[in-house]
């Protein structure tokens, strides 16, 4: 057997880790052997030499007083650890609760699926289409005209005498039409300065 | 700390009658450990202060943590949370290492716990060849200065220690037969006065 080995095992006898027949096998090999001897005997010394060289002591009174009042106000020696299965199996229900909520929260558009979203696209371009005919300026528009023919009507014009590019050839013209003088043909149009 | 049952009481025992209640049981494993325990703490860490507090950090997790003892050793469970406690204290240092600092050879978490052992002039009660041997021990790259420790001043045996570095027990052999043969030479004109010592105390 290797010296190396045997120091190994030197080691082991050191530390009591031998058994009794393995060690009294080394003990005999330390006695015929002037390296494993040198080996054990400077192994001794240095623990002897290190033991003291070797930083030594007790903990202070207050940390073992700190430990002491640890100890008596510990209630529960088995806390509640993140790790463990019913901890993980709660979270996950919580998880799954949350989850849901927020599913159920969420507006059915965003939900639906890629074929619902086509439809919903094609409705609002009919609808659009639909809204053009009566977009907010053709309203006005129209609300205008008929004014327009109810205050002509109400002059005693027919309606049928003005064409539509006359009431709406520009904002401007609209007063300047002779309004006033069709409606009192005897005064005198108004000239603007 | 109050009265002291007998020391033959088993660890696991004692632990039991903590769950159960009995706080003198723990107090009487802080007595039977604190001394092995707070010696490798001492000599891995910086300064009484940071010991004593990692110390109790040790015991504050053996409380909370009494149930998961399952181990035959336990000196060797408490020296397990020690190192645990030193290196994610050290990990908390980290940032504060520079990066220039890492060798080759060791990274920044094991220099930032291997740099922080006690400067030897501080040591109590050594003489001449206790500050060589203790600068020796300072200047062993750190998985070999732990083993070294665990084994000296804890007293662990290899196989604890191996259990504790989480390594094989071949591998914790190799690290103290490296630290070994580095601190031989430092005693070779001292092993005549070391062994008679050593004579002397077994005679005694």
């Amino acid at each position: 057997m290797k010296c190396e080995k045997r120091e190994r095992q030197i080691l082991l006898a050191q530390s009591g880790e031998l058994s009794a027949a393995a060690a009294r096998e080394i003990e005999e090999h330390i006695s015929q052997c002037p390296h494993c001897s040198d080996y054990r005997n400077s192994l001794e010394a240095v623990f002897a030499a290190s033991g003291e060289a070797l930083l030594s002591g007790v903990p202070s009174d207050r940390a073992l007083h700190r430990i002491k009042i640890a100890a008596l106000n510990h209630e529960d020696p088995q806390p509640i650890t993140l790790f463990r299965p019913a901890v993980l199996a709660l979270a996950a229900a919580a998880a799954l609760v949350i989850a849901v909520g927020f599913w159920t929260m969420l507006p059915t558009g965003a939900t639906s699926t890629t074929g619902d979203d086509l439809d919903t696209i094609i409705m609002m371009v009919q609808y659009e289409d639909a809204e053009e005919v009566a977009t907010p300026a053709a309203d006005r528009r129209k609300s205008v005209r008929e004014l327009a023919d109810e205050l002509l009507s109400m002059e005693g014009f027919a309606v049928d005498e003005f064409s539509e590019n006359e009431w709406f050839t520009s904002d401007e013209e609209l007063p300047a039409t002779g309004l006033r003088s069709r409606s009192n043909p005897d005064s005198q149009p108004r000239t603007c300065v | 700390m109050g009265n002291w049952g007998s020391m033959d009481t088993k660890d696991g025992e004692l632990l039991a009658r903590y769950r159960d209640g009995q706080v003198e049981a723990l107090e009487q494993l802080v007595l039977r450990y604190r001394r092995p325990l707070f010696g490798f703490i001492l000599n891995t860490v910086e300064g009484r202060d940071d010991a004593d507090e990692i110390f109790q950090e040790v015991w504050y997790k053996v409380i909370r943590k009494s149930h998961l003892y399952k181990q035959k050793n336990f000196l060797g469970w408490l020296v397990r949370i020690a190192r645990n406690t030193i290196i994610d204290r050290a990990r908390k240092k980290k940032a504060d290492v520079s990066l220039d600092a890492e060798s080759e050879s060791s990274g920044p978490l094991v220099q930032v716990i291997a740099g922080t052992g006690p400067d030897p002039g501080e040591r109590l009660d050594s003489g001449e060849l206790g500050k060589r041997i203790s600068m020796a021990v300072d200047g062993l790259p750190h998985d070999q200065k732990e083993v070294f420790v665990m084994r000296v001043q804890a007293g662990l045996p290899f196989k604890e220690i191996a259990h504790v570095q989480g390594v094989s027990i071949n591998t914790a052999l190799a690290r103290m037969q490296y630290a070994i043969a580095k601190l031989r030479p430092i005693l070779k004109n001292d092993y005549a006065d070391l062994c008679a010592q050593r004579t002397g105390r077994a005679t005694a």
